[in-house]
């Protein structure tokens, strides 16, 4: 298969994408649960401890350009750890994306389709999830860009229709419980943010056309996808209040149905929600793109993508007995998987700066 | 290889378009309100759904129908209740399109916690329909009424809200989230605005309500119900329930008038108003600033209005009126109901959450009833209409 070349801004494009899908639903369920009416501290918080892992990335990116992470973890750890390593991660990724996968097709029945087996939603989506793998990261990547960018619009759309209705009384008291409160929402969201980033890892550098400017476009759609996201939780937080944001499945969605725009223009939320289903089903394809090529670089197999998708797919359907055990599993249980995927993120940027010493030292 | 692409895009289309469960219209019981009364076994729910069937065609008769119709069914939980409907009707309830929550006045003396739930956790209903509670009847009466003028009750009941809160303010629009909310947060008391049957009259539920310039019978907007936790605890007059929509910063226009002479008023219009309510700690204390432009549109007495002095006392006797008006409400509210609708409580919290906790529990026992209140109304006077002075000979 010819090697798949992307330029910087439909990678980067790709970060912002994967960054605010993850959040959706599941990511501000819990911060908010966790921070309350703080939670929009909690997301400058992590935005900021996020920028490390950005940093790290960096470090971890340019080492060996030709190399995939699943090749690194190899070239850093040896085969044998480096592929345990590997797979260990591939196992949180394919869990992440059965979540992502639950996530969608719940959000689907429960607001859309009440009458429609989740199965059914979730097969239409897995044939298409099925296609763009097929098709390889250059697809994927313009179809990321295209999606982001009428993702944008929509965000827009709703912020202009959601602003008369925004109380700033809604956002106090401020800090009534000092830090504390923040800073465990804080960390459910550094913890949400690092899969994204890590993710990316999966397109070796020298898939990029002109690598040299992929830094300042990561920086920007960094900086985006926070801005999305602390927009979201303010806005949120700021029409509904705390008290109907908690107790809302998808206070986000909710949210939407008070759009109005020059009187005449409501009942909208169901066309601006649009932007959720391109940002899970983008996620979910790229889970797939990922354990794909951790599996075999540069794969030329089309099995592969449909196995790992109807995986996901099975274990979306039967993994989770209903929302409420779906709930109280990504709240109590995910970070601790998250948590483990930083840990082993951090040793591969740990693993990486040593090597890069110790080829220093030869070399001299 | 291309076929096989194609259908696998055009597949998804049949499951995630809604088709697999579709309803045609006609299968659909579009309710435009709902109404909730107590019984003694439990809930009489009375639904008002759009008759969407021409005058005339498919039918027996050539005479003109009503634009609704009412089923009233019962059962011992709402759910129930509601789901009986289909015993009677021969579609479905389509609840989408709900405009307005009727709560019958027993119903909300007891407590409306219970029927709350079941609205809150339907995803196919839309949270913003007015709620209002009918008042010396029950929410049954107040659907059934053929109403002049709009064609459907609902909606009579729900532009009447929207404009009285624009013109008058005696009623505050109160939409299903905005009362979750409030009920949601411990710091804030429920108000809610109220209809009445300006006669009960046996043609009120037939066309021939409408066939005479003076309807028998009609739902006419009313004042303000005040609650505490879920329950009903009374209403106000016209005049307090002005102040309280003054206090809450609801008012958007709004009559007021004082007494120039003996049975002589100067009234005006107030609009643009803005109220700015704060608490302060030590001592405690709530300050209300209303702020507003006033436009004079009658005068009966002999007054020289081309006199600044004049007019400058105008505008004070109408700042003094509002303050006496609204400082008589919160003394009345205080001393019958003891029910914190004004928001000090709330206010407090946000702006002072450690003061607030040492209050928290003797809110009602003491804090309340001997909070210290000033009020500061300040009117601009903005123009007088086409008169420069009064008619007189």
């Amino acid at each position: 298969m010819k090697k798949d070349k992307i330029n910087c801004l439909q990678f980067s494009s790709m970060l912002s994408m994967l960054l605010v899908a993850s959040f959706l639903g599941i990511g501000t369920f819990s911060v908010i649960k966790a921070a309350g009416v703080d939670a929009y501290i909690s997301i400058i918080i992590a935005a900021i401890a996020g920028s490390f892992i950005l940093l790290s990335f960096f470090v971890i990116y340019d080492y060996e350009p030709e190399l995939n992470v699943a090749e690194k973890f190899k070239k850093v750890f040896g085969k044998p750890f480096g592929t345990i390593l590997n797979y260990l991660c591939l196992g949180l990724i394919l869990f992440m994306g059965i979540s992502a996968m639950f996530n969608l097709t719940t959000f689907i029945t429960s607001q859309f389709l009440k009458a429609t087996p989740p199965f059914l939603i979730g097969l239409g989506f897995a044939f298409l999830i099925i296609l763009v793998n097929i098709k390889g990261i250059e697809t994927l990547s313009r179809t990321c860009l295209i999606l982001f960018t009428l993702c944008v619009i929509l965000f827009l759309i709703s912020i202009i229709g959601l602003f008369p209705e925004f109380d700033i009384g809604n956002l106090k008291p401020c800090l009534e419980y000092g830090f504390k409160r923040p800073l465990i929402g804080a960390l459910y969201n550094f913890l949400f943010n690092l899969m994204p980033i890590y993710l990316l890892l999966i397109v070796p550098k020298n898939n990029l056309v002109k690598p040299e400017k992929y830094r300042k476009y990561m920086w920007i759609f960094y900086i985006l996808s926070f801005l999305i996201k602390f927009t979201l939780v303010v806005i949120t937080l700021g029409v509904l209040g705390i008290h109907l944001a908690s107790i809302y499945q998808y206070p986000e969605y909710m949210v939407l149905k008070r759009i109005q725009i020059f009187t005449f223009i409501d009942r909208i939320e169901n066309v601006i929600t649009i932007q959720w289903l391109f940002g899970l089903f983008f996620n979910i394809s790229f889970v797939v793109y990922y354990i794909t090529n951790s599996i075999k670089q540069n794969h030329k197999s089309k099995l592969l993508p449909i196995i790992i998708t109807i995986l996901i797919f099975l274990g979306s359907v039967y993994l989770f007995k209903n929302n409420t055990d779906f709930n109280n599993f990504t709240y109590n249980k995910v970070p601790y998987m998250r948590a483990i995927l930083l840990f082993i993120y951090i040793l591969l940027f740990i693993g990486v700066l040593i090597k890069k010493k110790f080829n220093k030292k030869v070399n001299s | 290889m291309k076929k096989i692409k194609l259908l696998v895009l055009i597949l998804p289309l049949f499951f995630i378009t809604g088709c697999f469960n579709y309803r045609e219209l006609n299968e659909l019981a579009i309710t435009s309100a709902v109404g909730i009364d107590k019984t003694d076994d439990g809930y009489k729910t009375t639904i008002q759904i759009i008759n969407t069937q021409k005058n005339g065609a498919d039918t027996n008769s050539s005479m003109e129908q009503p634009k609704f119709v009412t089923y009233t069914s019962t059962g011992k939980n709402l759910q129930e209740a509601l789901r009986s409907v289909i015993l009677e009707s021969s579609r479905r309830i389509y609840a989408d399109h709900i405009q307005v929550l009727v709560i019958g006045e027993e119903l909300a003396r007891d407590g409306i916690y219970d029927i709350l739930d079941l609205f809150f956790r339907n995803s196919e209903l839309r949270k913003q329909f007015q709620v209002v509670i009918a008042r010396d009847a029950t929410a049954e009466d107040i659907l059934k009424v053929v109403t002049p003028l709009e064609t459907l009750n609902s909606k009579h009941i729900d532009e009447g809200l929207s404009v009285d809160n624009k013109y008058l303010g005696v009623g505050e629009v109160v939409d299903f989230e905005q009362l979750i909310a409030s009920y949601l947060d411990s710091n804030k008391e429920i108000v809610l605005p109220s209809v009445v049957l300006k006669e009960k009259d046996e043609d009120g539920d037939t066309i021939e309500n409408t066939e005479s310039t003076k309807p028998e019978e009609n739902v006419i907007e009313s004042t303000m119900g005040v609650f505490k936790d879920d329950k009903l605890l009374g209403f106000l007059s016209e005049k307090e329930s002005i102040a309280l929509s003054f206090v809450r910063g609801k008012i958007n226009n709004t009559v007021l008038s004082y007494e120039c002479d003996n049975n002589k008023y100067v009234v005006s219009e107030i609009i643009n108003t803005k109220t700015d309510v704060s608490m302060e700690s030590d001592p405690l204390k709530a300050k209300i600033k209303i702020t507003g432009s006033l436009n004079i549109n009658e005068v009966t007495c002999d007054l020289d209005l081309e006199d600044l002095k004049v007019v400058s006392e105008i505008e004070s006797s109408l700042e003094d009126e509002l303050k006496d008006n609204i400082d008589d409400t919160i003394n009345t509210i205080r001393d019958e109901y003891n029910t914190d609708v004004f928001g000090f409580r709330d206010i407090l919290y946000k702006s002072n959450p450690k003061y607030y906790k040492y209050l928290k529990d003797e809110w009602y026992d003491s804090v309340f009833k001997d909070l210290d209140i000033e009020i500061d109304v300040d009117f601009d006077f903005v123009e007088k209409g086409n008169s420069l002075k009064v008619i007189k000979r």
